[in-house]
């Protein structure tokens, strides 16, 4: 690009946003994150107990067995049957993926910065989408699984008392400050930074592409388990999703990477829920 | 104030060596858990327990002191001209107080050795450093692979390039690297770092040819002494030379240890005026004096209104690249050349071919495109030896230097290959700027607009245990 100082203002100012977008391709990735938001919040103020988190899908809910029962079109329809159960699970994963979406794509600046500068710049969107398809298709798994824990304690400690549920909601995040500690973390951060050759052809675009997605899903995952797990534990609604991206987002773009701030902060999160489940 | 001496040039008489090396002996006898020790201050650079060079080093510090002060080295970052400039100030610092204790004087600076000067044997490692080689002398030291430093691996093409930031893809490449977070390796060296920088490491070899050891060499030092010195050369030549003035640069704080041992932190901003870094220091021939943050924003300000956005996207590093071919497989390299070949998409754009043909400027010839030939995901074994790049050449052409693009040193490629508490073991990354090159390539009768054939040599056959493989080679242009 080659413009000369006599252009008018608004093209001078056009071209300075043009080169901020190029040389920020992350502004995808930021910007569907905050669709995402926008969408959770539309859905906790419009449609309670439909697209607000809290009360919607199976997975956050306590006693997830008795609603996935009740969880099918309209709360009522094909009760109990396959396609109940399919469409519950559909449900969830579309929720689950509108969190990862919310949650996880703005810790997602340096790849999809690797990605994008080492494709052609035609092929930028479309190396871009490869490597999200790989990257939510990692966390798609894991939703699926996810679904299931609630299930899963529901059947082991069977009819919560008060104490019980503190301790299980707050259990999450006390894992996740624990985890903070463990010196293998440290190597898990940097691996979230890792790249990988891209190779600028078709079909090889797409395949490392989306390879290049699957396998920092993975290294994200390996990274984020614990409080995504706190999450779910926690029955979680908008404003913890909300604080744990915060804390996310400072671990990963703020603070030196050997901070142990992030394990205080789940610490105090998990406190919190603790006192508020305790004593209201 | 302090001055820091050209080696070379040291008048007769002089006992800075012999007092360096004193202290060197002396430093060496005080355990690696003292921040004073040889070991800890070489182990702030980089530490390696397996390396023999770390032989009998234990007992070693915490768990959480090695994290918290050790491998810091900022490589591929445009840190590395601050941390190094911190890092040699504390050094220098803890030198002068242990030769003040051995009833040295008061005064003692580090030398630097600029190996690039044209006098005879101003490549040559100072006679100091290699005679006598024996233990006894602190400024010797065992394994190193060769005393001199052949010419091509330390000229100071880099002294031309304007931005101090850039990585070669979202920008030209940049003095000091490119803008990064906190980074013991993996992004692409800056311009100085690779040469002479690197190639000086990977040239004197031993201990200096790997980050984990390099601080172990009393001769590091002085290496770095230089390219601490090049900066400031850099930015006395003026025409938009200038540091970053971005916060994340000026503020990102680094912690050491000052002669008292307890932990201190330094930013960029501390250490823009040599003068004020500490107690404060020139460089022999050297004019002191960085531009102030304040000045420098206005130098780039008034660059840019002067001369159109097209230059300030150069002062801001913001001209973005396009890769035009890449590799689709790995390549190993032996002790024979390697040959990589790049698809070319037809003839190479010019700005006459994109947005500039519809100004004026158009009617004019333009310079040509910038073309940067990358070397990405770079990973291997031990320290290989360096590796000359060649594009397009011709076998008994006699005129093979015509076609020489740049040397690959791989100072590090061991430790970036794994991750690691400090980087994610992606490999090395190394970029060079081919654009005058492939210009004359251009005018060749044997120019073929479809393909570039590009041939890595070694500079010396690599070890058996020794490897190096290049993920990708790219092709970027404007």
């Amino acid at each position: 690009m080659s413009l000369t100082a006599d252009v008018n203002p608004f093209s001078i100012v056009t071209a300075k946003l043009r080169n901020l977008f190029t040389k920020y391709p992350e502004w995808r990735t930021w910007g569907l994150s905050l669709l995402a938001w926008a969408f959770l919040l539309y859905g906790l103020f419009n449609m309670p107990g439909e697209a607000s988190h809290a009360g919607r899908s199976i997975y956050c809910l306590p006693g997830g067995g008795a609603s996935l029962q009740a969880h099918g079109a309209n709360g009522a329809a094909a009760e109990g049957t396959f396609a109940g159960i399919l469409k519950t699970v559909f449900d969830g994963l579309k929720q689950w993926n509108i969190m990862v979406i919310a949650m996880m794509f703005p810790l997602l600046n340096e790849p999809i910065r690797h990605v994008t500068f080492s494709v052609r710049r035609k092929d930028r969107t479309r190396g871009i989408l490869g490597f999200l398809l790989g990257y939510v298709t990692v966390w798609m798994a894991v939703g699926l699984l996810f679904m299931l824990l609630p299930l899963f304690i529901d059947m082991l400690v069977g009819k919560q008392n008060q104490l019980i549920t503190a301790l299980i909601k707050a259990s999450g995040f006390l894992l996740a400050a624990a985890l903070t500690w463990q010196p293998a973390r440290l190597v898990k951060m940097t691996k979230c930074a890792q790249t990988m050759p891209i190779r600028i052809n078709a079909p090889q675009l797409y395949t490392d592409t989306i390879m290049y997605g699957l396998k920092m899903g993975a290294a994200c995952f390996n990274m984020c388990w614990a409080p995504m797990v706190a999450l779910m534990l926690a029955h979680h609604n908008f404003f913890l999703m909300w604080e744990v991206t915060l804390v996310l987002l400072c671990e990963r773009y703020i603070l030196p990477h050997t901070s142990r701030l992030p394990g205080y902060a789940w610490g105090i999160i998990a406190f919190a829920l603790y006192s508020i489940e305790m004593w209201g | 104030m302090k001055e820091r001496k050209n080696v070379y040039q040291l008048p007769a008489g002089d006992k800075t060596l012999e007092w360096y090396a004193k202290a060197v002996l002396e430093m060496k006898k005080r355990p690696t858990t003292d921040p004073t020790s040889w070991n800890y201050q070489a182990a702030m650079h980089g530490f390696y327990a397996p390396s023999p060079f770390w032989q009998g080093s234990a007992p070693l510090p915490s768990a959480a002191d090695q994290a918290r002060f050790w491998n810091q080295c900022q490589h591929g970052s445009w840190y590395f001209l601050p941390w190094h400039r911190m890092y040699l100030a504390y050094f220098e610092q803890i030198v002068g107080a242990t030769i003040v204790a051995l009833g040295g004087p008061a005064d003692w600076a580090l030398p630097y050795w600029n190996y690039s000067e044209t006098t005879p044997h101003a490549r040559d490692m100072p006679p100091a450093f290699v005679s006598p080689a024996a233990p006894t002398n602190g400024l010797w030291m065992a394994g190193r692979a060769s005393n001199s430093i052949p010419a091509r691996y330390v000229t100071l093409g880099a002294l031309n390039t304007i931005p101090y930031t850039g990585d070669g893809r979202t920008s030209p490449l940049g003095f000091g690297g490119p803008e990064s977070v906190f980074s013991h390796g993996g992004s692409p060296h800056g311009q100085l770092e690779s040469l002479p920088h690197d190639m000086v490491h990977v040239a004197i070899g031993g201990a200096m040819g790997d980050p984990r050891t390099a601080g172990l060499d009393p001769i590091f030092w002085l290496h770095h002494a230089n390219i601490d010195r090049l900066w400031q050369v850099w930015l006395n030549m003026g025409a938009h030379r200038v540091n970053p003035v971005k916060k994340a640069w000026l503020d990102f704080k680094f912690e050491f240890h000052d002669k008292n041992r307890p932990p201190v932190v330094m930013t960029s901003k501390d250490v823009l005026d040599t003068r004020t870094v500490l107690t404060g220091y020139t460089y022999q021939g050297v004019p002191a004096g960085a531009p102030v943050v304040a000045h420098a924003m206005a130098a780039a300000k008034v660059a840019n209104v002067a001369e159109g956005i097209q230059l300030n996207e150069r002062v801001d590093a913001s001209t973005t690249l396009d890769v035009v071919a890449a590799t689709n497989k790995p390549n190993v390299l032996s002790s024979a050349k390697t040959l990589a070949h790049l698809d070319l998409p037809g003839a190479p754009r010019t700005r006459l071919m994109n947005f500039a043909a519809f100004t004026k400027e158009a009617l004019v010839p333009s310079k040509p495109a910038m073309s940067i030939l990358h070397f990405e995901h770079i990973t291997g074994k031990g320290v290989p030896p360096i590796h000359d790049v060649y594009i397009n050449t011709v076998e008994n052409d006699g005129n093979k230097e015509a076609h020489y693009a740049g040397s690959l040193s791989f100072f590090g490629v061991e430790e970036s290959s794994v991750a690691n508490v400090h980087q994610s073991g992606s490999g090395q990354h190394y970029a060079l700027d081919v654009t005058a090159l492939m210009d004359s390539l251009k005018s060749l009768p044997n120019w073929n607009a479809q393909r570039l054939d590009i041939s890595i040599e070694p500079s010396k056959p690599m070890d058996a245990n020794t490897s190096v493989t290049i993920g990708r080679i790219s092709l970027y242009s404007e």
